[in-house]
């Protein structure tokens, strides 16, 4: 009786998680332009029209490219954000450790909004460096997350092993506690960029028609109408996710045979 | 150990720019919607002589009145047409009244007797008193717009029936945010406690999907929703065709089509830190209550899922919190009286660029999770759970 | 002669004293040992010594020169850490080279002293692993070769022993031992293992509540304890509290329901405790020749080991005491009657 319960709530909870994805998605090799199954038969043809039509390809090379600024400059002020912090007293943590975070609790639209209008005032608003600017602050506490999370487990042992042998603070920091949080930067610079490859809340405050990412144009289009080619993009972000896992994963695998 | 002077100034060197650009990009922009939400800067730059007036006296009297038809004489037509449009949002007829006395300002003799020969109305001190709040550099038009609340006459305040449209959407927010947080914690759970305790078989595969869901976008899930949901979907055809139903539903556009997308959108946040909680509570206590003499049920409920709960109160707050905040699911697969609070700030600003409205109900929001974040914090101290899980590092 | 003079150290946490009064003398190339419980103070010496923890007042000199206040990584002392604390990230080459790195050897130099440092601990052929694979003994001694490889004026050994199994212990005792014979550095071991401690040290310091009870050489230690508590806590005694009385041919020694002869003259009257080691006292079925300290006992239980038995015995006064029995030909049953008998030479006076 209780296995029964168990099992079935089991099965229809999993169902509900991984079934859209999974019945949608190949929708995207379908001849048909409706989305519908049975499928009319295999073709790669909306993949086509997905690289060849402008908004599509432009989009994905805008989100690409704010993708990776962000990546960098979030990794830079979220790291040095991390490191900073780990030096101060434990008053200090706490009150760095609450601003740098703080951005993950407020909603994307109370900061689409205090930017977009931010920005504009200070002259940089609608284009590519607004958008870096933006998921910078969305992804920096990620980055802080994940450099603290990484720095605090490594063993105070280890630097104090380094002291006794000679080795002065700033290289000790450069030999023993860098290599170690290496992990961490890691792992910060995927979510990182995950985080801003997948953004449109904030996004769609910013960006200019020249500037729209590839999340801008698949909420404009669902708006607009459904076709075959969101599938494809819908396929396209999931096989990113994956790969994002899957590059996580490694990260954690190599932390775990270290340690 | 103690930190030494070189320690602090190293620490202050690495701060330096993630604190400088935190300022700029992140505290100023959310210190400028507080501004903005009382910044009356389009009106009361219009009037710098009557606002420079009134901040000295309150008085309604021959220099006002002069004031005043200077200030109109000095606009450019397009302008006076502006100002009296947003006069025209507290009281009806000010827009004609503006307009009028702008256009004749030059004849006009600068006194309250000339002004009301002019126009009557001049006459009546409730005019006054629009003109009065609209010209000083800041306002409480928009908060008063927000919230319904308008002060009257007699200097007590008062909703008036109608008025109240952003209360009833903010309650429609929370409803909507509780009915997906039920559902979200029901469906969870059994997932969070096969991850916690099934074979390793049952675990690594639903966390993998879990975690997966987790890092698939938002927007992606709620674009397999709206392709199952839309009438000619796959869901309404599979129905069909199991002779269900002859004619498809309505399942999209529509709050059920906003709660089953947004409830899958948020699963993993509910899950998430219920793995956390579950995979502290030690097998043997099951295998103890078992050999104990009680059945798998009562073992559940009375030894398991009180231990447990801890997690369903972090999951549960996780996805209320975020849900208040939603915007692209309920925008993509809710009807018009599906929208939540953040549609209405996304809509003033991209179609009437009214960051006043945009910033007010933006404070509104914040207010709600910051408050209910602090909740928790004092509910989580007060049970002693002070051991928050981290979805985040969970997942990393 | 570089001795390492520790004079009058105290050391406060708040208004806790963690160390009273601490003064040692160690000579150049001595393998001292710091003995105590948890808590005795053993460690927050060891970290004084080390520089990670400042003293409230005293002072610690090498060689004449004062080093009280020196950081860490200026003291060129080496340092094996209970938990080894080898660098992961690392090979076992690039773990031993560290110290010589910061020193800035030339790389050829470095390559020569790091590979006689895994000769000298026989890890040789695991120069390329990485600490995570290697056993907990390996990792021991790859910790032990990286704080010796620089050559410092002092080795600190923090518990060294306390994460191998006891099998393990014994080899790396010995080798530790040897390699302190080879090398002729200051060694300075902390450890809760008396064992350990007496089967390498030249002398040990035991600690106890933040005092050195006694710094001296394992057999004084043990035969000739200096306080209650390190009679108690260096192997197994019977302690007879009693006074010092006026006797035949000079004082004896009268308490617990014991009187032993002794003629003592060099000692004043007054309150004494009496110890008698128990392979000292012989279990004997009549009573023994005159000479002999004897004194009737009941066997409450024994415990065999092999090459003898430990007996618990209750003697008359309702005293307990232990005694060691050869076993060879049977064991006395709880219950029999006996004597524990000693010699009045035998026994050890505290106070």
């Amino acid at each position: 009786m209780s296995r029964i319960i168990y099992w079935s709530s089991l099965v229809f909870a999993f169902f509900f998680l991984v079934a859209p994805l999974l019945i949608v998605l190949p929708l995207a090799f379908n001849d048909s332009s409706f989305l519908t199954y049975p499928m009319d038969g295999f073709t790669f043809r909306w993949f086509e029209v997905f690289f060849t039509a402008p908004p599509w390809l432009a989009s994905l090379m805008n989100s690409l490219k704010v993708a990776l600024g962000t990546m960098i400059v979030a990794l830079l002020v979220g790291g040095m954000a991390a490191m900073g912090t780990m030096l101060m007293g434990k008053w200090g943590q706490l009150v760095l450790s609450a601003l740098f975070v703080s951005p993950i609790v407020i909603p994307s639209v109370v900061l689409g909004v205090a930017m977009a209008y931010a920005f504009g005032r200070m002259g940089v608003g609608g284009g590519y460096l607004s958008l870096v600017m933006a998921h910078t602050i969305l992804a920096a506490p990620l980055v802080f997350l994940s450099v603290m999370t990484s720095l605090k487990g490594l063993d105070p042992e280890l630097d104090r092993a380094a002291a006794s042998m000679g080795a002065s603070r700033w290289y000790r920091f450069q030999t023993v506690t860098l290599p170690l949080a290496m992990p961490g930067f890691a792992t910060g610079a995927l979510f990182a960029f995950i985080t801003s490859f997948d953004e449109v809340v904030v996004a769609l405050f910013l960006a200019s028609p020249q500037s729209q990412t590839l999340p801008i144009t698949l909420f404009s289009s669902l708006r607009d109408r459904l076709e075959p080619t969101i599938v494809v993009v819908a396929l396209l972000l999931s096989i990113v996710s994956c790969l994002f896992i899957i590059a996580l994963n490694r990260l954690q695998k190599r932390g775990e045979t270290r340690n | 150990m103690q930190k030494a002077p070189s320690t602090l100034l190293a620490a202050i060197t690495l701060l330096v720019l993630p604190v400088a650009v935190y300022i700029a990009l992140y505290l100023l922009p959310l210190i400028s919607i507080g501004g903005l939400s009382v910044d009356n800067g389009a009106l009361s730059t219009r009037f710098p002589a009557l606002s420079a007036h009134f901040s000295d006296s309150a008085e309604v009297d021959d220099p006002a009145a002069a004031a005043l038809l200077s200030d109109l004489q000095a606009m450019a037509k397009k302008d006076r047409a502006e100002v009296g449009r947003m006069f025209n949002q507290e009281l009806g007829g000010m827009r004609s009244l503006i307009i009028d006395t702008g256009n004749e300002a030059d004849e006009i003799v600068p006194t309250v007797a000339g002004l009301t020969a002019f126009d009557p109305r001049w006459g009546d001190p409730a005019i006054w008193d629009v003109v009065r709040r609209n010209v000083e550099p800041i306002t409480w038009r928009h908060f008063q717009k927000a919230t319904g609340v308008k002060p009257g006459a007699d200097g007590g305040y008062s909703i008036a029936p109608g008025d109240d449209i952003y209360l009833r959407i903010l309650l429609r927010t929370f409803v909507i945010g509780l009915q997906v947080t039920l559902l979200t914690l029901l469906i969870g759970y059994p997932l969070a406690y096969a991850v916690a305790t099934g074979s390793s078989r049952v675990q690594a595969i639903v966390l993998m999907a879990v975690l997966l869901s987790f890092w698939t976008s938002i927007l992606v899930r709620t674009t397999a929703w709206v392709v199952l949901l839309q009438t000619n979907g796959l869901l309404n055809g599979f129905l069909i065709w199991l002779n269900l139903i002859t004619e498809p539903l309505q399942l999209i556009f529509n709050r059920f089509g906003t709660v089953v997308a947004m409830t899958h959108v948020l699963l993993p946040f509910a899950i998430l830190p219920m793995i956390n909680v579950m995979r502290t509570i030690p097998p043997a206590q099951a295998q103890a209550s078992r050999s104990l003499g009680a059945g798998p049920i009562e073992t559940f409920l009375r030894v398991y899922f009180p231990q447990s709960l801890r997690g369903v109160a972090v999951g549960g707050g996780t996805v209320f919190i975020l849900a208040l905040g939603f915007y692209v699911t309920p925008a993509l697969t809710g009807g018009p009286g599906d929208q939540m609070l953040s549609y209405y700030i996304a809509d003033f600003v991209r179609k009437g660029l009214n960051w006043g409205m945009a910033s007010v109900l933006s404070l509104l929001l914040l207010v709600c999770v910051v408050g209910l974040l602090v909740t928790g914090a004092l509910l989580r101290r007060a049970f002693g759970w002070n051991k928050a899980a981290k979805p985040e590092a969970e997942a990393a | 002669m570089a001795s390492l003079e520790i004079s009058h150290i105290n050391k406060f946490y708040g208004a806790t004293q963690a160390l009273f009064d601490v003064s040692l003398s160690i000579g150049k190339g001595e393998f001292v040992t710091l003995l105590g419980p948890s808590g005795s103070g053993k460690t927050t010496l060891l970290k004084i010594l080390a520089g990670f923890e400042s003293v409230s007042d005293g002072a610690i000199t090498l060689g004449g020169r004062n080093i009280t206040e020196l950081k860490p990584e200026v003291r060129n002392f080496g340092l094996v850490f209970q938990g080894y604390a080898l660098f992961p990230h690392m090979t076992v080459r690039d773990n031993i080279a560290y110290p010589l790195k910061v020193r800035r050897l030339p790389r050829d130099q470095i390559e020569t002293r790091v590979r006689e440092m895994l000769d000298l601990v026989q890890l040789t052929r695991f120069i390329d692993r990485r600490p995570s694979e290697l056993s907990g003994g390996q990792q021991q001694r790859v910790a032990l070769a990286r704080a010796l490889v620089f050559k410092p004026d002092v080795l600190l050994l923090d518990e060294p022993m306390s994460a191998l199994d006891k099998k393990l212990r014994v080899d790396l005792q010995e080798e530790l031992r040897q390699i302190h014979q080879t090398l002729g550095t200051t060694f300075i071991n902390v450890t809760h293992d008396q064992e350990e401690a007496m089967h390498m040290s030249d002398r040990i310091a035991v600690m106890n509540h933040g005092r050195i009870e006694q710094f001296d050489t394992a057999f004084n230690l043990y035969r000739n304890p200096a306080s209650r508590f390190t009679a108690d806590f260096i192997g197994k005694s019977n302690i007879f509290a009693g006074e010092m009385v006026r006797g035949a041919s000079g004082l004896d020694f009268r308490g617990d329901a014991l009187e032993v002869q002794l003629g003592l003259t060099d000692r004043p009257q007054g309150r004494v405790d009496l110890m008698v080691r128990p392979e000292d006292i012989t279990i004997l079925t009549e009573a023994p020749d005159a000479g002999r300290v004897a004194l009737a006992a009941e066997v409450l239980h024994s415990t065999y080991s092999g090459d003898r038995a430990l007996y618990a015995l209750r003697l008359g006064s309702g005293k307990e005491i232990s005694a060691y029995g050869a076993a060879r030909s049977g064991i006395h049953a709880a219950g029999a009657k006996v004597f524990a008998s000693f010699a009045p030479g035998d026994v050890t006076l505290i106070g």
